[in-house]
């Protein structure tokens, strides 16, 4: 028995805490969301994913130019009828259907550029870091974001407003179509914003990087694509008034008449510039 | 019970600190063994040497199987004045056993449930029956007597017969054999040497019997002399079954446990451990979607129970669990080949050498396999190897060898230069007559430019005529039987076994090589093993495994697509016109030559295309893959007291892969005029640990109770390190490796996973009339979300073995029945590592003309993410009949896997597409039956093994939506996932028939995909009937997943003389073949199927009624190449898998240094019955994929192999 007593001993002195580390094993090879976005540099190379989705099928890659320049009549999908060809012919055709990859792709990436420029947007505001990089970095994909929104909004009309970090899916439940306007609304304030915080220009080895020059161009752009607003931003111009309910941040507002002016004027040089091109 | 609760307490606590655990014990055991030794030493002792001291004392010799009396223990007390056979029979009656004197002096110990042997009438045992209770045992003593009309012998006797009864596995003698001369109860027992000696009259039948053993009937003829070889009964119900963590005799399980033993497989030249059960178990299916050398077979136990994680079973081997699935990158991808296009993953376990097996256990069911949590639910494989017999006799040496030629299956039958220029004629006829007005089916093809041109058209290359069919020059090349050649596989295996009372040795190394049907395949093994197994102390047994094995594979790109890269050697053939040479005048492969084909006489494009000379890609293209692998396990087994024993169970598995891919300078990729020669160098290694602290109990209570329980705790951690380094711009081919060339890429990787679990399972039976099983298994994983890292499986199960009942005893021809019942909860765990991790992998991006870093999520965080649950109720019945020689299980089984894990669609406005998440379930039901029958036993035997099993799987919830998962293979999106269907069917449109006059079209709903259909073109189904056909009338159009499975293996022997014949079958399986993209598309820019022959031609000239007109651009006419049920084909297939036929020398040619000694022939695939176009109805182009199964888009064929071996013995 005395044995048997012992042996019982011997088996308790196996016993330990079940050490919970034991199963909770984080990535090695790959960073996570929760060990990221600390530094600057964190957030600088955040920016440049957010430049990399312009590289996808769904943006610049393909989808733009076939839903938008080759509708045009600059471009033509040429004979062929098989395969790819017939996919671009429908598109160039405004006939498209609607499991077309070229279509679903467009959709689909630049909501991806969208959610990279939202995390930078949501992150970068606690982290200590040179001021100026921060609004330089702010502004680059405030302007990505817009550029997405633009051409979703062209090309699909309404579609939902996502401008925050995507968390978990649940959050998908709620994104709702919005109308067009609201799109337009929030483009033109992430514009309107991003503009003073880009640079003029970059040193050689940020070549490639969103400009102040690309922020107020594609702000006229969609000047140009809704009347409606050139309207009322001529409208206020002349009369001076904000009078409106608008999606503007109230910092916007209350400095409206400068940047009004600012934008009516880069508005009508735009607007030659496109009248002279034709 | 109180001690028992006392343990229970302690199992709960068992707890981590393994190998400090490990090492404390090992320092803690070896402290208290004097102890023990002194306290317990004059208590209990061994019954076999409490045997041994009886047979001294008493003067008399006892006999038994030594593997009965092993480890049991008998209290060590000395009575002195006891007769014999009461102190035998107290000695033995508490270990469930019984003796039996046979004569005078001479006992024989056995079971006390196997006494229903016939005995010798003269020498009538009066403690035959040692429990009255028995009623069985009764009613055959009863039927012993009424056959037997008196007891008086024969007074005249004719002839002595004399003889020596051995163990036909063995040659050892078998003492203690029944030799009754049939239809009286004389006869005699065969002595301590296996030697007896009966006088009897000639014509009379001698009946040779023994316990565990198939019985004889042997006319006395002329011979004096009737040596006779018993056969082990296989199908005895006390066959011992491993069911994980302990084994149990086959007759008290309750769960569904299918198994196969080395004896079974034995005979049969075996190439990899899953070859053994192929065809041999109902609901299991072994697949070989590829015929490569190594290449790895699939197994699906009952079903697909997963859409997003493995399907692969868990593979146990000696008590060390290790997944199957091929983590990613391990074996070194090529970098360069779409994941599409890979051929199938080298087979991780094929290190394995299938002679070591001792047997394969499969638990089919959640009852059995909960004790593998979440593990468990795509059913469990033991392996158990070999072990010395530590019985003290000399050492066995086992020699097996064989050598065989393999060759291509079958091949594809495909047109010739003649037929494919009238196709090629055809196509390009119907295109050019359609399209240009005024067009004339004789016009040259500078006419049919002029006149495309004169109707405002372009002059298309689809219209003209190649030179190649326009003055043939007579080549037809055989592409398939320039890369198919016979091909060698050789085996040697070399096994010592053996042991003493105390020590069990069994070592073996065997090489294995196999050449590639196709040049430049193979595959070689060098394995080696050694188990030991030791009684270092009375109470500690040790024991020891070993197995390291090195695989060097050679790959070859054959099973991929001809555009592929590097392009599929296979595919490449298949493809080829045959009107293209093979070789140049140097004897180098052709790979430009081939303009004739390309080209019109005139020298413009003629609209075809073309692959690379597969004997170019064969030369090209260098993949070596090495595999070292070792497994290694410990373990020491303490018995602390009666029934209740510690162990602890340690082992490690290394897996070393090195991969070397080089692809040179010569092969031009199809049209190419310069080579794009790269290099790749990857290794792996994945080192997993398993530390294992069981209690077992076993104990019997009033004759009537037994209880068996085993408790514990596990950990288990797998870390992968994988690199992998990518060169290009080789200048030459003089240097094969990355050196030679520019690096230009690399990554190294590493991951890791864990897993924490409780484990205990209880049996129970009483009066082994019922049965009662319950499992429950904890596991801790960390692969799964926060908040869900612990999911729990519990199994109960109930036998009731009705042939010990009165009311069924009875029943003559029934000598066994047993109705079970399970219901038991699994898991799988087979998703990536980090699943449940928002993950951050590079996006890069060029600024400044410099590639600057990028980093942004790819996977989103789910923390809620868990394990697939997999519900299963099983209810099978056992039977035996006309004492076992008919011997059948049927199951009927039905599952359901819910929480199933899903890349679930979510709004993409979320910036991700998909997110693993737990939602859908999967139901999969069906029945199996097998039935084992001994149909002539004597000096002919036949017996036969059959097995069915029927599976219907079907999905029964997705998502949160329910949206069908529509999944993208080797071309497109043609396969969904949708309620009501099964995972990963085919989806498509239905050819409903050919449109044979215009009038056909017009009067059929609008075809939105046929731009211009004509009489010839498929007619497509308009499946949901709204008048139009589109898009929307895609449907499920046939899935992978077979009805219903089959084997039947036929064994026959006579004299030395063995015969081994399997069958087997799939039914109701289709599979998607792709090929028909392009050998059967109708625009002749290929080789094509022969049964493009019988295509349509004109409505008087139908053909076949299935094959459309040809038409070289289909695509803007009748679209007949849309994916449809046109590509989907009836996979179902009888195969005669295995005939093998042996001859066992007989002993006396032998001389005394070689016990057995058998030679055998054998052919493999010998013949297979199918209406599949392709090489292989199994096939699978990505079996590791579970929603886009079933694809063949070229495939390395299976061989049929011819074999001649040995099996000695020594």
């Amino acid at each position: 028995m005395k044995t048997k007593i012992k042996f019982t001993v011997f088996l308790l002195g196996l016993l330990g805490a079940c050490s919970e580390d034991f199963t909770d094993l984080a990535p090695i090879s790959q960073r996570n969301v929760q060990n990221f976005y600390q530094t600057a540099t964190d957030m600088e190379v955040a920016v440049n994913a957010a430049y990399s989705a312009l590289l996808l099928n769904g943006t610049y890659n393909e989808s733009y130019w076939i839903m938008q320049e080759m509708r045009s009549d600059n471009t033509d999908q040429g004979p062929g009828t098989t395969g790819l060809a017939r996919e671009r012919a429908v598109i160039e055709d405004f006939d498209e259907i609607s499991t077309s990859e070229i279509v679903t792709n467009a959709y689909v990436d630049s909501y991806l550029c969208i959610s990279r420029c939202n995390i930078v947007l949501e992150r970068i505001g606690p982290i200590e870091m040179d001021q100026s990089l921060k609004d330089q970095l702010r502004g680059e994909v405030l302007f990505l974001r817009s550029l997405m929104y633009y051409h979703l909004t062209v090309s699909f009309g309404n579609i939902p407003l996502i401008i925050t970090e995507t968390r978990s899916v649940e959050e998908g439940k709620d994104h709702v179509q919005v109308s067009a306007d609201v799109i337009y609304g929030q483009i033109i304030q992430d514009l309107v914003e991003a503009g003073p915080l880009l640079p003029v220009s970059y040193a050689s080895n940020n070549i490639g990087k969103a400009t102040r020059g690309a922020a107020e161009t594609l702000l006229a752009k969609l000047y140009l694509t809704v009347g409606t607003v050139i309207t009322f931003f001529l409208t206020m111009l002349i009369y001076g008034v904000w009078k409106t309910k608008t999606t503007m941040s109230p910092s916007l507002r209350s400095n409206f008449r400068e940047a009004a002016l600012e934008r009516a004027t880069f508005l009508l040089t735009s607007f030659h510039r496109f009248l002279n091109c034709r | 019970m109180q001690k028992l609760l006392r343990m229970g307490g302690i199992i709960i606590l068992l707890c981590s600190q393994y190998l400090f655990s490990y090492s404390q014990f090992l320092a803690s055991s070896k402290n208290e063994q004097p102890e023990i030794k002194t306290q317990e030493s004059n208590k209990t002792k061994y019954l076999k040497n409490a045997l041994l001291e009886m047979e001294t004392k008493y003067k008399v010799s006892i006999m038994y199987n030594s593997e009965l009396v092993k480890s049991i223990k008998v209290p060590d007390e000395d009575k002195k004045n006891a007769s014999l056979e009461n102190a035998l029979h107290d000695l033995l009656n508490p270990s469930g056993l019984t003796f039996k004197k046979l004569g005078e002096n001479f006992y024989v110990i056995q079971r006390q449930e196997d006494i229903n042997i016939k005995s010798p009438g003269k020498l009538q045992p009066k403690t035959l029956f040692s429990d009255p209770e028995n009623d069985r045992q009764k009613r055959v003593v009863e039927k012993l007597r009424s056959i037997v009309p008196g007891n008086q012998g024969r007074n005249e006797r004719d002839a002595i017969i004399s003889g020596k009864v051995v163990d036909k596995e063995s040659g050892n003698p078998l003492p203690g054999v029944s030799v009754l001369v049939k239809g009286t109860v004389s006869g005699t027992i065969t002595d301590d040497q296996g030697n007896y000696k009966l006088e009897v009259d000639p014509g009379t039948t001698l009946i040779f019997s023994f316990i565990g053993y198939l019985s004889q009937e042997v006319v006395v003829g002329a011979a004096t002399e009737i040596n006779i070889s018993l056969e082990i009964n296989v199908t005895a119900l006390t066959e011992i079954v491993v069911i994980g963590y302990g084994t149990q005799q086959r007759r008290d399980i309750t769960g569904s446990v299918a198994s196969v033993s080395a004896k079974d497989i034995k005979d049969i030249p075996l190439t990899s451990f899953e070859n053994a059960i192929q065809g041999q178990l109902a609901g299991v299916q072994v697949q070989e979607p590829s015929g490569e050398p190594g290449a790895g077979v699939t197994v699906r136990v009952r079903g697909l129970g997963s859409i997003t994680a493995g399907n692969e079973p868990l593979y146990v081997v000696d008590g060390f669990p290790i997944s199957k699935n091929v983590d990613i990158g391990v074996q070194g991808d090529v970098a360069r080949r779409r994941a599409a296009f890979r051929p199938p993953p080298s087979n991780p376990l094929s290190t394995l050498n299938p002679n070591d097996i001792a047997s394969i256990e499969v638990l089919k069911d959640a009852s059995a396999a909960a004790i593998y949590g979440s593990r468990g639910s795509n059913g469990v494989i033991l392996i158990t190897t070999k072990r010395g017999e530590r019985d003290d006799s000399a050492p066995v040496i086992g020699f097996d060898a064989f050598f065989g030629v393999q060759s291509v299956a079958n091949k594809i039958d495909l047109m010739n230069a003649q037929e494919l220029t009238s196709y090629v004629l055809d196509s390009r006829n119907n295109n050019y007559l359609q399209n240009v007005p005024g067009a004339d089916i004789n016009d040259s093809n500078a006419t049919r430019n002029q006149k495309a041109l004169d109707a405002g058209l372009s002059p298309r290359a689809e219209y003209r005529l190649a030179d190649d069919f326009l003055n043939a020059d007579g080549t037809d090349t055989d592409w398939q039987d320039l890369i198919f050649n016979s091909a060698s596989q050789q085996s040697y295996n070399l096994s010592i076994s053996g042991g003493s009372e105390k020590i069990g040795y069994y070592v073996s190394g065997g090489y294995f090589n196999q050449d590639g049907i196709i040049d430049g395949s193979g595959f070689e093994r060098y394995s080696f093993r050694a188990n030991l197994e030791a009684d270092v102390l009375p109470r500690l047994k040790v024991g020891l495994n070993l197995n390291p094995s090195f695989n060097k594979i050679d790959r070859l790109p054959a099973g991929s697509p001809y555009f592929a890269r590097p392009p599929g050697i296979v595919y490449s053939a298949l493809v080829h016109s045959p009107t293209v040479r093979p070789y140049n005048a140097d004897g180098t492969p052709n790979q430009r030559d081939n303009q004739s084909f390309l080209l019109t006489p005139e020298g413009t494009e003629a609209g075809f295309s073309t692959a690379s000379n597969p004997l170019a890609i064969i030369d090209a293209v260098q993949d070596d893959l090495n595999q070292f692998r070792t497994f290694g396990n410990f373990f020491a087994e303490f018995h602390i007291t009666e029934g209740l024993k510690w162990k602890t169970f340690v082992g490690i598995d290394i897996n070393d892969y090195k991969r070397t891919f080089f692809r040179d300078n010569t092969l031009l990729f199809r049209t190419a005029t310069t080579g794009e020669p790269y290099g790749q160098s990857s290794s792996s290694q994945s080192v997993n640990w398993l530390v294992e602290n069981t209690l077992s109990y076993e104990k019997t209570f009033n004759g009537a109770h037994s209880l068996s329980a085993v408790a514990g705790y596990t950990a288990q951690k797998e870390t992968v390190d994988l690199n992998q380094i990518l060169a290009e711009n080789f200048p030459d081919d003089l240097v094969p490796t990355i050196s030679g060339g520019q690096v230009t890429n690399g990554n190294a990787t590493k991951e890791e996973w864990s897993l924490a679990s409780f484990l205990a399972r209880a049996n129970y039976s009483y009066k082994d009339r019922y049965l009662l099983t319950a499992t429950i298994r904890s596991d801790r994983a960390s692969r799964f979300g926060e908040g869900n890292k612990t999911g729990i499986f519990p199994s109960f199960s109930a036998g009731w073995r009705l042939s010990e009942e009165g009311f069924v005893s009875n029943i003559d021809l029934l000598s066994d029945l047993k109705l079970r019942a399970s219901w038991g909860k699994t898991g799988n765990f087979l998703i990536p590592n980090y699943a449940a991790i928002g993950l951050l992998d590079p996006f890069n991006y060029i600024l400044g003309d410099i590639l600057v870093n990028g980093i942004a999520p790819s996977t989103i965080s789910n923390e809620d993410l868990k394990w697939e649950k997999t519900d299963q109720v099983d209810i099978g019945l056992e039977f035996g009949l006309f004492e076992d020689r008919i011997f059948g299980v049927i199951d009927w089984y039905k599952s359901t896997t819910s929480d199933l894990l899903l890349n679930v669609q979510v709004p993409s406005s979320l910036g991700f597409t998909t997110a693993l998440q737990n939602i859908g379930e999967v139901e999969n039901k069906g029945w199996e039956i097998s039935l084992s029958t001994r149909n002539l036993v004597g000096e002919f035997q036949w017996s036969t093994d059959f097995n069915f099993a029927t599976n219907d799987n079907e999905v029964t919830r997705l998502g949160s939506s329910g949206d069908p998962i529509l999944s993208s293979g080797g071309a497109g999106i043609r396969h969904i996932t949708r309620i009501g269907d099964p995972i990963g069917s085919y989806f498509g449109y239905v050819v409903d028939g050919i449109y044979q006059t215009q009038q056909d079209i017009d009067n059929a709903p609008v075809d939105t995909q046929a731009p211009d259909a004509r009489p010839g073109d498929f007619r497509f189904k308009d499946v949901n009937g709204d008048g139009v056909i589109d898009p929307d009338d895609r449907t499920v159009i046939g899935n992978y997943l077979p009805d219903f499975t089959w084997g039947l293996n036929n064994r026959f022997s006579y004299k030395g003389f063995d015969l081994t014949i399997l069958f087997q079958g799939v039914e109701g399986a289709e599979v998607l073949n792709l090929t028909r993209r392009h050998l059967g598309n109708g625009e002749a820019n290929f080789n094509s199927y022969a049964e493009w022959n019988n295509r349509w031609i004109s409505p008087s000239q139908p053909g076949n009624g299935e094959i459309p007109r040809a038409d070289r651009q289909t695509g803007n006419h009748g679209n007949n190449n849309r994916p449809s049920s046109f590509q989907v084909e009836d996979a179902s297939y009888i195969r005669l898998r295995n005939v093998t036929i042996g001859y066992n020398l007989p002993l006396e040619m032998l001389g005394k240094y070689i016990r057995s000694f058998r030679v055998y022939a054998s052919g493999t695939n010998l013949f297979t019955s199918t209406d599949y176009l392709g090489f292989n109805p199994e096939v699978n182009n990505q079996s590791t994929f579970n929603n886009v199964q079933g694809e063949d888009y070229g495939a390395y064929p299976l061989s049929r192999i011819f074999t001649v071996g040995v099996n000695v013995t020594f």
